[in-house]
């Protein structure tokens, strides 16, 4: 299929959007290469099977918040379909599935180990070192990089919106009789804040700050050079610019350096 | 007259030559040049992807005044929509034949319609689009809250007796809710039971004159009770804690500018 893909005609637009969709899956520690190749036939399909999926007419977060509620027991079939629904949340679904399901393997091994207490969880600054990595690997800016304190910052707004993901702790040792929102985080809730803090260092201003310009504005307001999103629009060019660099080979060590440094492992099955 | 003719005529060559040496990126034809607008929604403070949402967008300018501004692809496209985007929120905005107008000052005004998520369209909202390949990001006109409180802010020296929590599937019908306030630490501040429940559940009252903590950004978040049981997390709310700041000291009553200067 692949070969065949090549050897298509793909419009410059259809390119360019492959693009886009390697650094996505390269920021989340996903795929690899292959898929920029099929980026723009899957992107077809998605939107197809957004126009006759009820479901995906759904908010992410109501999506996402109800797998996880689902999966919250431990149950295996659950916990896949969560993680499907983190990967549809950004737009990665079909191609971890078809192209890459190794990511799935991975994440869901992690997953079971962490949910029955084999495994300790990952914490915020493991998020960050990863977010930073990846932002020292395109030369993106300053405001590109986190620390622990704003994953911090974004779990707290992300429990408000999924409450069944974020803090909950291992299935083993949970008792939900009493309120409890955990330091470490499973592998899946971790993937999931990890993306998010990419999307929020890439559209969201009150994100997009240097660690001095955090401490100048402690309440995180935007920055009036970036009213009419400067910053964002930086940021995409970065990682256009970024991507366009990296080969093939680069790219599968990116996507396994992402997943090591936040600590998604093999699993022990 | 000949220098007028000269004049206009001037930035629709550069914008050919421009075109004919590949400064439009990458040596991209004029068929080739495209830009993509991604559809995005801010709910509880959190960005994310709008999907399936109706996007259209326009150049106002005609004759030389399109040529100078969108001088990397003058005879583009100038309009498009209403198109959806897609399951992540991006519509793709190309022509086959003669590709999209842009140039450095190519000035687009783009509406996008309502969605599940956003409830207000935007019309007409201006984005220079610069190069091939640009993303236009088209936020929500207003930012989304799941869960809100009210009051969301609340003096801790005088916090009010109740607040409401407006959201969604806050039953009570196996037990009164509860709402955890969480810091930022992931630290506990306080528990509490639901004084009351709106009967579809999209409201309940709890009493607040325990919000007396530090100054800082807090999460409140309602759990209610299943059939066996146990609790479920359903949503939360952003509560901002802010001790006003107090006037100054020293019998200046608060006064500024011209009213603080000595008087004669």
């Amino acid at each position: 299929m692949l070969e065949r893909l090549k050897g298509s005609s793909q419009t410059d637009a259809e390119l360019e959007d492959s693009q886009m969709q390697k650094f996505k899956l390269s920021v989340l520690g996903a795929i690899c290469l292959s898929v920029v190749i099929v980026g723009s036939f899957f992107a077809t399909q998605r939107t197809a099977s957004a126009s006759s999926d009820d479901v995906s007419h759904r908010p992410s977060w109501e999506r996402i918040n109800r797998a996880a509620t689902n999966a919250k027991g431990g149950d295996p079939a659950a916990i896949s379909t969560l993680a499907d629904e983190v990967f549809r949340s950004h737009g990665i679904d079909q191609m971890t599935t078809t192209v890459a399901p190794f990511v799935k393997g991975r994440l869901l091994r992690a997953e079971a180990d962490f949910q029955n207490g084999k495994a300790s969880g990952i914490t915020e600054d493991q998020v960050a070192a990863t977010v930073n990595q990846l932002a020292d690997r395109v030369n993106a800016p300053d405001y590109a990089h986190t620390n622990a304190s704003e994953v911090k910052k974004l779990r707290l707004r992300m429990i408000t919106l999924f409450p069944a993901l974020i803090g909950r702790g291992p299935a083993a040792s949970r008792d939900d009789s009493r309120p409890h929102f955990d330091a470490k985080m499973s592998p899946i809730e971790a993937f999931e804040v990890t993306a998010m803090m990419i999307e929020q260092k890439m559209f969201n201003p009150e994100f997009q700050l240097s660690d001095k310009e955090r401490q100048e504005t402690p309440g995180g307001q935007t920055l009036a050079s970036n009213r009419h999103g400067e910053r964002t629009q930086e940021m995409l060019n970065v990682a256009q610019r970024g991507i366009n660099l990296m080969g093939f080979d680069q790219m599968q060590q990116q996507c396994k350096h992402s997943l090591d440094l936040l600590g998604i492992e093999g699993g022990t099955q | 007259m000949r220098h007028r003719v000269i004049l206009s005529i001037v930035p629709m060559v550069a914008g050919l030559l421009a075109l004919t040496i590949g400064c439009g990126g990458g040596g991209s034809t004029p068929s080739g040049l495209f830009f993509k607008v991604h559809t995005t929604v801010t709910v509880n403070g959190i960005v994310n992807d709008d999907p399936n949402v109706n996007v259209g967008g326009f150049v106002p300018l005609t004759g030389i005044e399109l040529a100078n501004a969108c001088s990397q692809n003058p005879g583009g496209l100038t309009g498009f929509g209403p198109n959806t985007t897609d399951g992540t929120g991006h519509f793709t905005v190309s022509d086959s034949n003669s590709g999209v107008a842009i140039g450095p000052s190519c000035e687009w005004l783009f509406s996008r319609g309502t969605s599940n998520q956003c409830p207000v369209q935007s019309v007409n909202e201006q984005h220079n689009v610069t190069f091939s390949g640009m993303e236009v990001a088209l936020a929500c006109g207003v930012t989304v809250n799941t869960f809100a409180a009210s009051p969301a802010t609340i003096d801790p020296t005088a916090p009010p007796a109740t607040m409401t929590i407006t959201g969604h599937n806050m039953s009570a019908t196996y037990a009164m809710p509860k709402i955890d306030f969480y810091d930022q630490n992931r630290t506990l501040w306080l528990e509490v039971t639901a004084l009351s429940v709106s009967s579809d559940g999209t409201s309940l009252v709890l009493p607040a004159n325990q919000i007396t903590f530090a100054d800082g950004e807090y999460a409140a978040v309602v759990s209610v009770m299943q059939a066996d049981g146990t609790w479920n997390s359903v949503g939360g709310a952003d509560i901002h804690v802010a001790t006003p700041v107090s006037p100054p000291s020293g019998g200046g009553g608060g006064c500024t500018g011209r009213n603080c200067l000595p008087q004669c």
